[in-house]
């Protein structure tokens, strides 16, 4: 859960990084590899693969830089796969919170009143 | 807890975690081989029996996975070999090192993009494991930006003021 929550957001956030610096094909290679674990934690089949497949490979492959005139145009195809990560993490933030319910809140009250046995006005 | 979590030792937690710690922040884009290393060390950490047994829970066969995971694993291995010899990653238009250049691309080709099942595994296999409530430590996050180590260059020391010249020389490490 919380490995892969880590996995998701690292791998995206290098993936914004990239297409800050103007580095669109790895910035797509990044948002693919945190769309691929996000897939899998879903445990969705994903749609048009072999397409997809293609496509990218054709994009990442090519031996031309990607310009931001031509990433503008990915961007619509890469905007409709989000949903995909923003669903992964739901799953993910549910099953934590299942997990909290079974062993319990761990920082209840009498925990934190622990500590304040020690008067700090007593000398 | 209805399902049976395995623990893994806590030396291969860490070695495990480093590797991933790679694999999500690498900037040259050979993370797939890092994901690989750590399936391969999950994998033989868990026993094959049980992760066999496991996805067949799930209508999976671990054969035909595992044929799968071979290929990948040759061609990655290939493809990283011609990578590796690569000086410029930036892969402009100067025609420099095609041979390698051409190879690692044809190769590369041959990896699938959406639905590769190296993430499937890595995915299953912490799932499995206690792994999944582990967090990578910050400094298992090294970005590996350059192709190797900085050259050390021999810069002469300042003479002194005094007169005396000090002839030792010191290792600087190139800027």
């Amino acid at each position: 859960m919380i490995l892969h929550e880590q996995a998701i957001k690292k791998n995206v956030d290098l993936s914004d990084e990239f297409l800050l610096n103007k580095n669109y094909k790895k910035a797509i290679w990044k948002f693919y590899v945190s769309y691929n674990i996000a897939l899998n934690i879903n445990q969705d089949i994903p749609l048009l693969a072999k397409k997809k497949n293609r496509l990218w490979k054709k994009v990442l492959m090519s031996k031309e830089g990607i310009t931001s005139k031509k990433y503008s145009k990915l961007q619509a195809l890469i905007n409709q796969d989000i949903g995909v990560i923003a669903k992964a993490l739901k799953v993910l933030y549910e099953k934590s919170e299942s997990f909290l319910d079974q062993f319990g809140d761990i920082y209840t009250e009498g925990t934190i009143g622990v500590l304040a046995y020690e008067s700090p006005y007593v000398e | 807890m209805d399902k049976y979590i395995k623990v893994i030792s806590p030396h291969m937690k860490q070695a495990i975690l480093r590797t991933l710690g790679l694999a999500h922040s690498t900037y040259l884009g050979n993370d797939l081989y890092f994901y690989l290393r750590a399936v391969q060390m999950l994998i033989s950490d868990l026993d094959e029996n049980f992760i066999a047994d496991e996805l067949k829970k799930e209508g999976k066969d671990w054969i035909k996975i595992k044929r799968e995971l071979k290929k990948n694993e040759r061609i990655i291995l290939k493809a990283k070999s011609y990578y590796d010899m690569i000086e410029d990653k930036t892969f402009s238009k100067e025609k420099k090192e095609e041979e390698n250049k051409s190879q690692f691309l044809k190769l590369a080709s041959q990896i699938k993009i959406i639905d590769n099942p190296i993430f499937f595994m890595y995915v299953f296999l912490t799932e499995k494991t206690n792994l999944q409530s582990q967090t990578i430590p910050s400094e298992a996050f090294k970005i590996l930006e350059h192709t190797g180590f900085r050259k050390l260059e021999m810069i002469k020391k300042p003479e002194k003021t005094g007169g005396e010249s000090s002839g030792t020389e010191t290792q600087i490490p190139s800027s």
